[in-house]
């Protein structure tokens, strides 16, 4: 199976050079035959790519020790569930997947776009397909995942890291790819706009969807990272600006800013070379954050071991900077703008100013990731830059970031007027001032936390204002009721009100944020029968339990939780500490939380002594932390009404019986794969 | 589609075979893995096939229509979007006729161009079938632009259903 599985690799690569060469013969002679060819050539690799994948995953399955990655990040004693996720727990795995799903995204987009943007697709594939072949070289020759051992396989594995095998875990670095490759795809159509020379919106039209996909999977898969590190790493926070954490918040900052500036594009014909230049640093900063993860350059609890394929991607990344800010300064003269900017109290200009300062936050959270480095090369000396370096910086762009957030949907395209700036302005600042009033009356201090709660409110009123005019506009007009109002604007409108959903959930997310500024921590040392009050808490510490499962030892310690002052029973908590025996020494800390819209009671296990039965406990009490988590899923909610098709559009592109094949193929597969399942007596 | 029914038949066949020898998983894994073999294969062989197939155009023909029809609907967006802002008090009434106006012109220039790229492509249409059919394709392209005689208007028709020319212009 790993010979069939590295075979597969070179037959991956020459099918990759094929089509590459049919997209750019199809380019230059406008052929539309090697167009088709290459067409057909991205489909077949997403199914060569998919035949590798599958067969790794077999190798897992299956315990095939013998192979390098297999042995490497499994063992016999790990969960079916686990094997499969391991796939994608180290570096040459990933790189496969990674390059599978490409293929895969390729294959849709370039099936999507295969009646329209006909001029731009050859140069889209090449680009594609240049992508493609960088991930297969860089595993054949430098980090391949079927690569066996020459002599005795071992007879076991050495087994996923412990930390790894968490549910988050399995769902969040998938995630997280699905977000960096799918910025490859607008990447590579806005490189075909620039090689044919379209550039109008016909780029942009093609790959809207594409960005808020990408965008949306980038920002869950970076909260989910976030979730992980709060219930498994025992700290207590979920952001700590870690290199690898930062790896995936800079594409995020660049793509939140090309995600607005198409806007203006698309409305105004305005900022088309800012586009092109946003979306190649995108695509360049997910490259780079891919880099920084795997080739040792920044020291990260969670970055992969250091390896050779750091310089593959130095040289990928140079190539690719120079030939797109080459293609982009070629076809600078006719990227000029269909229109000027007539006011700056207008719509585009508040785009271009939560753009300047999104770019302005990527650059100096890139800096600040590679300074340790950079500075080590240089002087040879070695320097930490800490969370308060970057949270001196960040916490005040975050906030002028919400304010825009408020400030852009209450002004309107072209120029607004002071009467109309008045007349939008006056509810939402009063009541941001009211909040922050009442909050400081409260004996609220902290100044960071107290402005943002107060541009938060801010923010939840214009959207609310938003609402509630266009509502009442359409109930006048319509006479409809408030509701089918709110409905029908939301269907009317989907991209204008799931983009408000949007901001609605991030201003949630800095209501969790500033909760940071209120919380409780303490260390304790309990014995059996003893009690500890924090906030409105008490903690009764009532015994150790220990257990085995084969794979861990688990020491457990059950404490019990009641309200403070009183004897009602809130909840039993179980905070613990498992040891794994593959890979030897590994613990882990197994953290319990009794959570609320108010507050996390969060306890650790920080150390125990089975005779005495006395632990060691950290007890945190993190306010609103659940705003974070709530905040994203109002997020998806928005994004999820931004995308959902126009029934009208979808009713005129596809047949009901269209629109059916595909489930009917897929129910007809389940249903055939199960019959036979169960006549042969497998279950 | 008889064939896709045998081949998932056949596949379910295999499948359960492997199932039986290697477990659940093992036959999860070869149906996709088959299904990948088979795309790629399918997809492969057509590749190499279309470059000969004389149904597919060698050349590459050009039509605007599809950046047309995108800019018009930007322009139909735009004016709904300032319809909306200006409900909510966004745009200074003063401004709003010139904008409107602006954006409505906009628009309806759109409109006018689609439809004349619609009847060049039903004159090029007629002629081509003229032309198969041994018929004289004497008839010019743009003859058809204008009715001879009055356009032919129904009660809320902005353009000649015969001709495409603005109520106003013809």
């Amino acid at each position: 199976m790993a010979i069939f599985g590295e075979l597969l690799l070179y037959v991956a690569l020459i099918s990759i050079a094929g089509t590459a060469v049919a997209s750019v013969v199809g380019a230059i002679h406008r052929s539309e035959r090697w167009v088709e060819s290459a067409r057909y050539g991205t489909y077949a690799v997403f199914g060569i790519l998919t035949c590798a994948s599958m067969a790794l995953m077999q190798l897992f399955v299956a315990e095939d020790y013998a192979v390098k990655y297999v042995h490497h990040y499994s063992d016999r004693s790990m969960p079916l569930f686990y094997k499969i996720t391991a796939f994608w727990g180290g570096q040459d795995g990933s790189l496969l997947f990674w390059v599978w799903v490409l293929s895969s995204w390729a294959a849709m987009a370039v099936h999507q776009n295969r009646q329209r943007n006909r001029a731009i697709l050859p140069y889209t594939i090449s680009a594609l397909m240049v992508v493609c072949g960088f991930f297969v070289v860089t595993m054949i020759f430098a980090a391949n995942p079927f690569e066996t051992y020459l002599g005795t396989a071992p007879t076991d594995g050495r087994g996923l890291n412990p930390l790894l095998q968490n549910p988050y875990m399995v769902i969040h670095p998938p995630t997280l790819y699905l977000g960096y490759i799918g910025w490859t795809i607008p990447y590579c159509f806005a490189i075909g706009a620039l090689a044919h020379g379209r550039l109008d919106y016909e780029w942009i039209g093609a790959m809207r969807r594409w960005c808020l996909v990408a965008w949306i999977l980038l920002t869950v898969g970076l909260i989910l990272g976030g979730l992980w590190a709060y219930e498994e790493l025992g700290w207590g926070g979920y952001w700590a600006w870690d290199p690898v954490e930062n790896a995936a918040f800079m594409p995020w900052l660049t793509g939140t800013a090309f995600i607005h500036s198409i806007q203006v594009q698309e409305r105004r014909q305005m900022y088309k070379s800012w586009n092109l230049l946003l979306i190649i640093l995108t695509f360049l900063l997910t490259m780079l954050g891919t880099m920084m993860t795997r080739s040792g350059v920044v020291q990260s609890v969670h970055a992969f071991a250091q390896s050779n394929i750091g310089s593959w991607f130095g040289w990928f990344i140079g190539g690719a900077l120079v030939i797109s800010f080459g293609l982009l300064l070629w076809r600078l003269p006719q990227l000029r703008p269909g229109n000027q900017l007539e006011s700056v109290l207008s719509r585009e200009f508040a785009f271009l100013a939560n753009n300047w300062i999104l770019l302005a936050a990527a650059f100096f959270v890139t800096f600040a990731t590679l300074f340790p480095s950079l500075f080590k090369f240089v002087s040879g000396q070695t320097v930490n830059v800490g969370p308060s370096f970057y949270n001196i910086w960040m916490v005040p762009i975050g906030l002028v970031l919400l304010f825009l957030t408020g400030v852009g949907p209450l002004l309107s395209w072209r120029k607004s007027t002071g009467r109309s700036i008045l007349q939008q302005f006056a509810m939402p600042s009063a009541l941001g001032l009211v909040t922050g009033g009442i909050l400081f009356a409260l004996n609220f201090r902290d100044a960071w936390a107290l402005t943002s709660l107060s541009l938060s409110a801010f923010v939840f009123a214009t959207i609310g204002q938003e609402f509630w005019r266009g509502a009442q506009h359409r109930m006048r007009k319509s006479e409809e009721s408030a509701a089918l109002a709110v409905v029908t604007l939301m269907q009317r409108a989907k991209r204008r009100y799931g983009g408000y959903v949007v901001h609605f959930g991030l201003a949630m997310m800095f209501v969790g944020f500033a909760g940071n500024a209120f919380k409780a921590e303490q260390d304790v040392q309990l014995s059996a029968g003893e009690t500890h009050d924090i906030r409105g808490y008490t903690l009764r510490f009532d015994k150790l339990r220990f257990a085995d499962d084969g794979q861990k030892n688990m020491v457990t310690a059950e404490i019990t939780v009641l309200r403070r002052g009183g004897d009602d029973v809130l909840a039993k908590m179980t905070p613990a500490k498992w040891f794994y025996r593959k890979p030897e020494d590994q613990v882990t800390t197994e953290v319990d939380k009794l959570s609320s819209l108010q507050e996390d009671l969060y306890l650790v296990l920080g150390g125990f002594d089975g005779q005495e039965q006395s632990v060691a406990l950290q007890v945190k009490v993190n306010p609103l932390v659940n705003y974070v988590w709530l905040g994203t899923a109002f997020m998806m909610l928005g994004f999820g009404i931004a995308v959902w098709p126009d029934r009208r559009q979808a009713t005129a592109r596809v047949s009901v019986g269209q629109r059916l094949r595909p489930a009917a193929a897929l129910a007809s597969l389940i249903l055939g794969v199960l019959s036979s399942l169960w006549a042969f007596g497998v279950g | 589609m008889v064939g896709a029914w045998q081949l998932v038949l056949g596949m379910a066949v295999i499948a359960a075979i492997t199932a039986r020898a290697m477990g659940g998983p093992a036959a999860l894994f070869f149906i996709l893995c088959g299904g990948g073999a088979l795309l790629a294969l399918a997809s492969l062989s057509r590749a190499v096939a279309v470059l000969w197939d004389p149904a597919v155009a060698s050349a590459r023909p050009e039509s605007p229509r599809e950046k047309l029809e995108h800019e018009r609907e930007l322009a139909v967006r735009g004016l709904k979007e300032l319809e909306a802002d200006a409900a909510a008090g966004k745009v200074d009434p003063k401004d709003l006729p010139y904008l409107q106006r602006s954006q409505e012109a906009e628009a309806l220039d759109l409109i006018r161009r689609l439809r004349h790229d619609e009847l060049l492509w039903r004159q090029h249409a007629r002629n081509d079938a003229r032309r198969s059919l041994g018929w004289d394709a004497h008839e010019s392209v743009f003859t058809a632009q204008r009715c001879d005689e009055e356009c032919r208007m129904m009660e809320g028709d902005m353009f000649c259903r015969c001709c495409g020319q603005e109520r106003a212009s013809s």
